[in-house]
């Protein structure tokens, strides 16, 4: 019996082991040259722009090396037509078998066409807010703001509400403010105006917009409306309360909190009210130190 | 000790300075504070914060310049202000003896809101004159390189443009919009951009806001020390919302000997066109 490497020797080296070596460098030599124009291309035509670097990266890989790909198997032997009709059929059995991920894929070329939001953008997604890492064949994915990596399948991704908080290059802060039913309105609208005029990152066009909102359980309620450069946006959100606080501190304006008033009817007398403290103080200091005091 | 005299306002606030190590200078400049620090391997550079421009008034004028200063002047600085101090650092291998301090122009365009709105009937041109914040920079003088830049006023932030899509950020500010160049104030950190506005339209042009792009003028001394940009005209011809702005070559023709300090921070670019004047539409609604 022969022994097995000698099998192996006559098979490496005929011509046909040559042939698959030569297809398997052929396929070899594609990728690279697909990385490196991909690359070249990036470069040239998506300087600034991630997205579209990305895009040409893939169609330049993909591309190049499908086509170093077909002229190998040509060269082997395979007849690529049998093997297009193959696939045809095979694509049937294989989209229903992974229609999920068929979905997701054409999803994702609907994505890149629409380009609701690029690479970097901020965006909003079912409750999950992050910035754009990639979006891929499959998936975008996240990178939310306490670094979390979150994958959204695109499918998802075209069927749910996506907002993107970076599209725009303003953006309006909304505080909700509650003055007592004793303020004057007029005055609490010129601090409010001159609290936003003072600010530095607040917009003076578009103008702030104080809009009535109701009469409140305890309180008469605004919103106060500033704008802010997008960058901003959480810079002026954390001062604006601040200092709203602070103007509303200085007028005597103030902010209340629920009320309760216990009434029993008309026909009562008044709560009888008693008090137990003998000073002025909240606490009633302690009788052996307060008979002392008298004392002296 | 050499000491610059604080009433003496015939120097200017700006030029180069020699320091030796471990000592330091004050610059007042309008309502900022700025002290310069040197030692051998650093310079320190501590302005106050512009965070509450509540607490300077804008228009206060004032120009002072203090050098040499010991190094307790500068120690005690955080304690004795009582205020919110910015310190930079900067490291050297041996640091400059000399730098120096140069006035510029804002880095975004300002857009000047006059106080009472401004009517220019059909075929008139006149002469505006606004005065702009400076940014007050710390150069080293040998190797020309900027240390920092800080607003002598921080200008509050605004938006210019058709929409909240499309537009500028820029700073804003108030002018009262003054026509008499005897009526304006001489301030020492503003300067002043004379802004020629020609109204070729059919109908009255009313000046509710207008865009001044600063970062495309060059900055000019006069011999008594006032600052001034180039003229920028404004042409707003007959069917046309907007104007179109020129920047005049050369100081303006109010200041002929005045001589430039300071280039343009970007290359102007042919045809600036402005969509000016007029309130930016009704879509900041609720």
């Amino acid at each position: 019996m022969e022994p097995w490497w000698t099998l192996f020797v006559d098979y490496i080296t005929s011509p046909r082991a040559l042939d698959v070596l030569q297809a398997a460098i052929k396929i070899g030599i594609g990728v690279v040259l697909g990385r490196l124009a991909g690359n070249g291309l990036a470069r040239l035509f998506a300087d600034a722009d991630a997205q579209r670097a990305m895009i040409i990266r893939r169609a330049s890989l993909y591309g190049i090396a499908g086509l170093f790909t077909a002229s190998a198997l040509m060269e082997l032997g395979f007849d690529l037509g049998v093997l297009l009709g193959a696939a045809g059929i095979l694509t049937v059995a294989i989209g229903f078998a992974s229609q999920t991920s068929a979905s997701n894929v054409i999803s994702g070329l609907f994505l890149l066409g629409e380009r609701p939001f690029a690479v970097g953008d901020i965006i909003r997604v079912s409750g999950t807010t992050g910035e754009v890492l990639s979006i891929d064949l499959l998936s975008v994915k996240l990178r939310t703001f306490d670094n979390l990596f979150v994958r959204i399948p695109n499918e998802t991704m075209i069927k749910s509400e996506v907002t993107n908080l970076r599209r725009f290059p303003i953006r309006r802060v909304d505080l909700q403010v509650g003055v007592a039913y004793k303020e004057d309105l007029r005055q609490v609208r010129e601090v409010l105006l001159e609290v936003a005029d003072r600010n530095p990152l607040c917009l003076e066009e578009p103008p702030p917009l104080i809009l009535f909102q109701g009469y409140g359980d305890s309180a008469i309620n605004h919103q106060f409306s500033v704008w802010a450069k997008t960058e901003n946006f959480l810079d002026l959100r954390n001062s604006i309360p601040v200092e709203i606080k602070e103007a509303f501190d200085e007028h005597g304006i103030e902010i209340p909190f629920p009320h309760r008033t216990l009434y029993t009817g008309s026909e009562t007398a008044p709560f009888p009210v008693q008090s137990t403290s003998q000073g002025p103080g909240p606490t009633p200091e302690p009788p052996d130190d307060a008979g002392e005091a008298r004392q002296d | 000790m050499e000491t610059t005299d604080p009433d003496d306002h015939s120097e200017p606030w700006w030029g180069p300075v020699a320091l030796d190590e471990e000592t330091g200078g004050r610059w007042i400049v309008g309502p900022t504070t700025l002290w310069l620090y040197r030692t051998s391997q650093e310079w320190r550079v501590l302005h106050r914060s512009p965070a509450d421009p509540t607490a300077t008034d804008p228009m206060l004028n004032r120009s002072r310049v203090s050098h040499p200063l010991p190094p307790e002047t500068i120690a005690a600085l955080p304690e004795m202000e009582g205020e919110a101090l910015e310190t930079s650092r900067y490291s050297f291998r041996q640091t400059e003896a000399r730098v120096s301090v140069q006035p510029a122009l804002a880095d975004r365009p300002v857009v000047s809101r006059p106080e009472h709105p401004l009517h220019i009937p059909s075929g008139e041109s006149v002469t505006l004159y606004l005065s702009t914040a400076l940014w007050i920079q710390v150069r080293l003088t040998a190797s020309d390189r900027l240390l920092q830049e800080v607003p002598s006023f921080r200008m509050s932030d605004t938006w210019f443009g058709p929409s909240t899509v499309e537009g500028e950020y820029c700073y804003a500010t108030r002018t009262a919009g003054r026509l008499q160049l005897e009526n304006l104030p001489r301030r020492y950190h503003r300067a002043i951009t004379p802004l020629r506005i020609k109204n070729a339209a059919s109908d009255a042009l009313a000046l509710e806001r207008v865009q001044l792009p600063v970062q495309h003028l060059a900055l000019y001394t006069t011999p008594t020390h006032q600052l001034w940009t180039q003229t920028v005209a404004m042409t707003r011809s007959p069917n046309q919302d907007g104007a179109d702005i020129q920047i005049r070559n050369g100081p303006p023709s109010e200041a002929q000997e005045a001589d430039r300090i300071q280039p343009p921070r970007a290359p102007s670019k042919k045809g600036l066109f402005t969509s000016t004047f007029s309130a930016v539409g009704t879509l900041f609604g609720s």
